[in-house]
């Protein structure tokens, strides 16, 4: 009876039942309706269990959890625990691991409110696609507070002190009671009708714990068709209404709705001044660059002197000139040994030469030669030229 | 409302990066750089002054109850 194949471990056995029990979708998130009884708390974790007239169901609540819880648990509260049932493998026990906790009363109105939230995103109103950018520059600015309210005044005081240039518009409206819904829906209208770039929504903390008024269908619908982008500032940090779903940019403070409407002044002047050193900057960097190139121009050989512009040519002239005036000697010389030449030539042919050898010229008055008998007539003058002398003679 | 209305410190404030911007960029002939320059000067002071002059507004603002309407 004891070989290995007819028995399991206790693990084994925990084990399986925490697949089995863990595998069920409806243990993974469930709302469980019980009164509270045994609640211990400790610095990680609560530890209670959950009644009704016939049963316990063991219950856990880590510290994180316990964190966001809006009342102090005690035993008897009718509550209503939010969670997933898992078993404790060690002891084989199941437990349900609570998430969030409530009060029953308060819990409906959650279920309500839950069940309004899926509505209205299933609708696609909370789309984050859907959310428009907050104006950086606003020029006006539309409030939706309690008339004279903190938040009121801590708004317009840190709106100003960031960036005085803005208008700001109050549109005074009771924030909770059962008439806040209904003058939250007529102030938002009244907004519309305003020349605003952003419209804020805020409620300052220290009031009653009642948001409810925010939580309206209507108002949400209304604000989800906002002719400008809309802040609110008007539930706590783990606290959410709708309205906070339904606006472009949700807050936890009107400080910090200050913040997300306005630019800050002190880093617009800032970026101003940075705007006018870059400028600076900028055209410094353009007249440095051009006398640059200038001062690169103006060292260029050329202008250091401007004579060497010349040197080329003066060279080319003063070749071409030497050439001339050789060509020109040249020209000369060869004509003064021609000349010298053509003198001796001249010198051989002389007729004076051939006088001296005894021979005479005979011409008449006029200089003419006389070559022949028949250029004289009788009478007629001539003269003999000879060597040394003329002889005057009349012909008979 | 729908008529021009005067520019928006938003607007000077982008015409004024884009002044920058362009006078940066060191393509433009110097007398366009030396423009914007000036351009770009007088808009610092310009804005300067509007944030400056705002503070006449702090502690003003209108108040629209519902019973007006």
């Amino acid at each position: 009876m004891d070989n290995e194949a007819s028995f399991v471990t206790v693990s084994q056995v925990n084990g399986y039942l925490k697949t089995v029990i863990e595998g069920i979708a409806d243990f993974r998130r469930l709302t469980v309706k019980g009164e509270i009884s045994n609640f211990k708390r400790y610095s990680n974790a609560a530890y209670f269990d959950l009644k009704d007239d016939k049963s316990v169901l063991p219950c856990v609540m880590w510290s994180d959890s316990l964190f966001y819880l809006s009342f102090q648990p005690k035993d008897g509260d009718e509550v209503l625990a939010t969670g997933s049932v898992q078993v404790y493998q060690p002891r084989g026990r199941y437990q349900l691991y609570v998430n969030s906790l409530n009060l029953f009363g308060q819990g409906a109105e959650l279920l309500r409110l839950e069940a309004l939230k899926k509505k209205l995103t299933s609708e696609g109103l909370f789309d984050e696609q859907r959310k428009r950018p907050i104006a950086e520059f606003p020029t006006a600015i539309g409030l939706i507070v309690g008339d004279g309210s903190a938040a009121e005044a801590d708004l317009i005081k840190n709106i100003q002190r960031r960036w005085p240039l803005v208008d700001i518009i109050v549109f005074p409206s009771l924030v909770q009671g059962t008439d806040a819904p209904r003058e939250l829906l007529r102030a938002f209208n009244l907004s519309q009708e305003y020349e605003l770039s952003t419209l804020v929504f805020a409620r300052g903390g220290g009031s009653s714990e009642d948001l409810s008024a925010f939580n309206d269908e209507t108002l949400v619908r209304a604000v989800s068709k906002s002719r400008v982008p809309t802040i609110s500032a008007v539930g706590h940090e783990i606290d959410f209404t709708l309205l906070d779903f339904v606006v472009d940019k949700r807050v936890s403070t009107p400080t910090a709705a200050a913040e997300a409407a306005t630019p800050d002044q002190l880093d617009i002047k800032q970026k101003l001044d940075e705007l006018s050193v870059s400028l600076d900057e900028a055209i410094g960097g353009v007249l440095e660059q051009l006398s640059d190139e200038v001062g690169t121009l103006s060292s260029r050989p050329f202008f250091k002197g401007p004579e060497s512009m010349y040197a080329a040519a003066t060279e080319e002239v003063e070749g071409l000139r030497k050439r001339l005036d050789l060509a020109l000697f040249n020209t000369l010389e060869m004509r003064r040994v021609d000349l010298t030449r053509l003198g001796e030539h001249l010198d051989a042919l002389n007729p004076c030469g051939v006088l001296k050898r005894g021979y005479s010229i005979t011409q008449r008055k006029d200089g003419s030669i006389v070559q022949s008998v028949v250029d004289v007539k009788k009478d007629d003058v001539i003269e003999s030229r000879f060597a040394d002398g003329i002889i005057t003679s009349k012909v008979q | 409302m729908a008529e021009k209305k005067e520019k928006t410190f938003e607007d000077k404030l982008a015409r004024l990066h884009e002044i920058v911007e362009k006078v940066e960029s060191e393509t433009l002939p110097l007398e366009d750089s030396m423009k914007l320059y000036e351009e770009g000067k007088a808009l610092v002071v310009e804005l300067d002054k509007t944030l400056a002059d705002a503070k006449e507004k702090i502690g003003k603002y209108k108040v629209i109850s519902q019973q007006k309407k």
